[in-house]
């Protein structure tokens, strides 16, 4: 005692430390399962985006399984609506935030530039014989203001001088878009910058009054199709269209004078030259948290030789704070796009520029985990949850203290060698000669429980096998209720059934039997004297702790795609041939429900104390009686108070199946998981 | 497909369906010896097996299980007190406010308990409850029954929050609503199915457990229910302690015991399955 005194600053800090280890291994196993769920991130806006995203999508969930995008092309402008409403997570907008927009919400959101695009011009004219047309911003403002009316202009004809004399004297058909739209924007807007006046900056945005129209010779085309398939019926007509459906459609696209004075085709090269001499402008602000509205100037007939004139960027906009899981989730699929998704760009469109992909770079940086737009009286509500959470950890903390300070006293008194040793000798008045050895309970412990789970595990897998692959859908939830109701019998009338009825049975019709004719091998090698034994807590352990292995061994089952027994039935297999290779699959998974099962059979008290004899003895023969850990303490705890080390020494019983549940838990839940997600 | 192969099919089907029924025939067993010996003792003794006292291990009388019956149901009822809210409200702690540390933690924390086998939770609520107060009590039985079926109840409590559509979160929201106001007016009515299934788990929990009320509770077979301070007994421990006995008459108590707990506990599961598959 006095040597306690002594050290008890040093022991007070040895027990907090071991509290906070023991806290820390106890919780590892629901910190392996838990918060691993798939996080759902939502977004809407431009149709264009949900062709490429869904080109993402599918790369970046090979990935990370973890996490699903899903994504609704409904138009910029009722993405943008609806992210703002908090109805989705993201918006992916061809125009960025209007000026205004931005100022409202300054500092909440983040805007960042993910893909470059383009509007092709595109035409049909019969007999050009595949020279392309070019166009430049002067003669398109003429065209489709209406002034120009035939094909053989002069105009037209000065600035495609090979092909003068294949230029028809038809009428030219105008077509543009008769629904609001980003790409009328952005044309518009061209026209007007490119035209040298020609084009009023009146006649710039989404949807304009066309003054072709007044002249008959304008057509209105619903969406980017709309156009196609007019353009593409309607011989000597022009249109515009996001350069994707040109591509995709296989129209002629006119070559465009930009503002170096070359006639280039829309490519991936002549639009990452716009998008970079966009970047020199200055007109780009530099980080995701800037006002993108004035974008358009810098970026619609940007300088430079290859500078395709009609290059626009889509946008993604998200908000700068979101909890946790999904602002890590947002971030990693931020993070790949630059690192990975620019190898995987759709026809018609290009990957950012070096400068403009530092803008994700830094989005990235800037994503916070947070609270939610927070709500009236949350913070009080959470308060008022608090001390409920409270109670939880204290009963925790004061459970392992408790467990640990009674234990020590064993340990200082012996050492190590309660676990060690097999001798149990409880001295009445003298604690000098007590002496407890754990060692003996502790092989009871494992025996019993692997016992359990060998008997268990052929009727459990057997039961799996039934339920998922064999029974057709009402037979299976009469036989799921049959074992939920095993699962939860109360154990006691496991235990009683065992000890009043199924014991002597064991005893006449199995264990003598089986020790008359294997008695040369050690297990067997004893005749059973009484019908509760080492060998009939593992039987009724093995009916017990069946229902929960079988339950582990369906969830794992269930996780197996089904597109793997369509593929193993369309070879022609049979059911047995199909479950054999399902089977092999599973292996870790049926390793961790064995491992799981033997750390929920250590620790069952109330049925084995009723069935195992109650013997001091270290079990070498399945047929003696024994002792298991939580046995022992039923059996002892009552009458440990006449002796002073005797508790103590139960209760460091009580941390060896702690830390026996602690490692079987985690290892189980560690590989079910790894497998869950490898599947 | 070849003779051989077609042969190895049905084999092993026959193999599964065997152990299978191995497996499940058990139960069956079991309750069918509960149902006839618990019947005959409770047709030989009668009523008063419910309300009576138990017997003199010398008498031939199985005797009565009157105050662990009326034991039993008061420690149902008082671990469901306990542990109901505290599982309810860590359960909104964890579902609603998931991005707060303590949420997460306390997620991780109560299905830990899982993890901590029942006679340690009976022996450490009798070091911390029963030794300092100086007598068993009901209450360190409640307390002890309420932590062992506090992570059934919450892990139903959870589901049931969870399974809350969006568009209900939303609607609630958008009235204006807190997040308090929410949870208590509009969630719980939404999950009240998912709530109650979630009681009834830890009601049926709590009728069967024997190893946390083997130090706490005492053990009351001859006086009924004194005092919530005072000792109590439970028909599971009663079960238990009797079939340790090497009494024929005391045996048959067990078995009529038995019945009634497994009555108690199929009638719970029963009503858990009607509402929990709709």
């Amino acid at each position: 005692m006095i040597t306690i005194w002594m050290h008890r600053r040093r022991i007070l800090f040895l027990t907090i430390l071991f509290i906070l280890a023991l806290i820390l291994s106890l919780t590892t196993p629901g910190l392996i399962a838990g918060n691993k769920e798939t996080i759902h991130i939502r977004g809407s806006g431009s149709t264009f985006l949900q062709l490429q995203l869904m080109a993402w999508m599918t790369l970046f969930h090979k990935v990370h399984p973890s996490i699903t995008i899903e994504y609704n092309g409904v138009g910029s402008g009722a993405g943008q609506q609806q992210f703002f409403e908090h109805l989705t997570d993201f918006c992916g907008s061809d125009p960025p935030l209007s000026h205004k927009t931005w100022l409202e919400y300054k500092g909440r959101i983040l805007q960042l530039p993910i893909v470059l695009g383009a509007v092709a011009v595109i035409y049909n004219i019969p007999g050009l014989g595949g020279h392309r047309l070019r166009l430049d911003g002067e003669v398109l403002s003429m065209i489709y203001l209406g002034k120009i009316k035939y094909w053989d202009n002069s105009y037209i004809k000065k600035s495609n001088p090979g092909i003068s004399n294949l230029l028809p004297h038809a009428k030219i058909i105008v077509v543009h878009r008769s629904d609001s739209s980003g790409t009328t924007e952005i044309f518009t807007y061209y026209l007007y910058r490119s035209s040298n006046g020609l084009w009023p900056e009146r006649l710039v945005g989404k949807d304009i009054e066309w003054p072709v129209d007044r002249t008959g010779r304008g057509l209105g085309g619903k969406g980017n199709a709309g156009i196609v398939s007019i353009v593409k019926n309607t011989p000597y007509s022009i249109g515009y269209v996001e350069l994707s459906y040109a591509i995709r459609y296989g129209l002629d696209i006119a070559l465009l004078r930009n503002r170096a004075g070359y006639y280039v085709e829309p490519n991936t090269t002549t639009i990452i030259t716009a998008g970079e001499n966009a970047a020199r402008t200055g007109l780009l602000p530099g980080s995701p948290t800037g006002d993108f509205s004035r974008e358009l100037e810098a970026i619609v007939y940007s300088p430079g030789k290859l500078s395709y004139p009609i290059t626009c960027f889509t946008h993604i906009i998200i908000w700068a704070k979101y909890p946790l899981h999904k602002a890590e989730a947002i971030g990693d699929f931020l993070s790949w796009i630059v690192s990975s998704g620019d190898k995987h760009i759709i026809p018609g469109y290009a990957p950012l520029p070096g400068p403009v992909k530092e803008i994700i770079v830094r989005a990235v940086k800037l994503i916070k985990a947070g609270d939610e737009p927070p709500m009236k009286g949350d913070r009080l509500f959470f308060l008022a949850l608090l001390p409920f959470g409270a109670i939880v950890v204290a009963i925790f903390i004061v459970f392992i203290s408790t467990l640990l300070y009674n234990s020590l006293p064993i340990f200082l008194h012996e050492g190590l060698m309660v676990y060690t040793s097999s001798t149990w000798r409880p001295v009445e008045n003298n604690p000098g000669a007590e002496a407890y050895g754990l060692l003996a309970p502790m092989i009871g412990t494992l025996e019993v429980s692997f016992l359990a789970i060998i008997i268990s595990f052929p009727p459990g897998l057997s039961l799996a096998i039934m339920i998922e692959e064999y029974l057709p859908t009402g037979l299976k939830s009469v036989m799921e209720t049959i074992i939920e109701v095993m699962a939860g019998l109360p154990t006691v009338l496991y235990g009683m059934w065992a000890s009043l009825f199924l014991a002597n049975y064991l005893k006449s019709d199995l264990m003598i039997p089986s020790h008359k004719a294997l008695w040369f091998i050690p297990i067997f090698g004893c005749m059973p004297e009484s019908p509760y034994t080492v060998f009939t807590a593992g039987i009724i352990l093995g009916i017990m702790i069946m229902p929960y292995m079988v339950g582990l061994i369906l969830d794992g089952i269930r996780q197996i795609p089904g597109k793997i027994r369509e593929a193993c039935y369309s070879l022609g297999m049979t059911k047995y041939e199909t479950i054999r290779i399902l089977l092999r699959l599973m292996r870790p998974v049926i390793i961790a429900s064995l491992l799981l099962s033997l750390g929920r059979a250590a620790g069952e008290t109330i049925a084995v104390s009723l069935t195992i004899g109650n013997t001091y003895n270290i079990p070498e023969c399945l047929f003696t009686p024994g002792y298991t850990i939580s046995s022992l303490i039923a059996d002892q705890f009552g009458n440990s108070g006449f002796y002073v080390y005797m508790t103590s020494a139960l209760y460091a019983g009580g941390l060896f199946l702690l830390l026996l549940g602690v490692i079987t838990s985690s290892t189980g839940l560690y590989l079910m998981r790894r497998w869950k997600t490898s599947v | 497909m070849s003779r051989h192969r077609y042969f190895k099919d049905k084999l092993f089907k026959i193999t599964v369906f065997l152990f299978a029924m191995a497996g499940i025939t058990p139960l069956f067993v079991i309750m069918s010896a509960i149902v006839v010996n618990g019947g005959k003792t409770i047709l030989s003794v009668g009523p008063v097996f419910f309300y009576g006292l138990p017997s003199s291990p010398l008498s031939s009388s199985p005797g009565g299980i009157g105050p662990a019956l009326v034991g039993s149901l008061i420690l149902m009822f008082l671990s469901i007190i306990i542990g109901y809210p505290l599982a309810f409200m860590t359960a909104v702690l964890a579902v609603e406010f998931p991005e707060s540390l303590l949420g997460r933690f306390i997620d991780v924390l109560v299905k830990s308990l899982l993890e901590i086998p029942t006679i340690l939770i009976g022996v450490l609520v009798y070091s911390l409850l029963v030794v300092p107060t100086g007598n068993f009590s009901a209450w360190a039985g409640a307390v002890a029954l309420a932590i062992v079926v506090l992570p059934y109840i919450y892990t139903h409590v959870e589901n049931a929050l969870r399974s809350i559509p969006v568009d209900v979160r939303l609607a609630s929201y958008s009235l204006g609503l807190s997040r308090a106001k929410s949870i208590f007016y509009v969630f719980t009515c939404e999950a009240k199915r998912g709530l109650l299934t979630a009681m009834l788990i830890g009601l049926a929990r709590a009728s069967g457990e024997t190893a946390p009320l083997l130090f706490t509770i005492g053990g009351n077979w001859f006086t009924y229910f004194q005092g919530l301070s005072k000792p109590i007994g439970a028909v599971p421990l009663l079960i238990y302690t009797y079939t340790l006995t090497p009494y024929t008459n005391y045996h048959e108590a067990a078995w009529g015991a038995s019945l009634v707990l497994l009555m108690i506990y199929l009638s719970l599961f029963a009503v858990f399955r009607r509402l929990s598959k709709p």
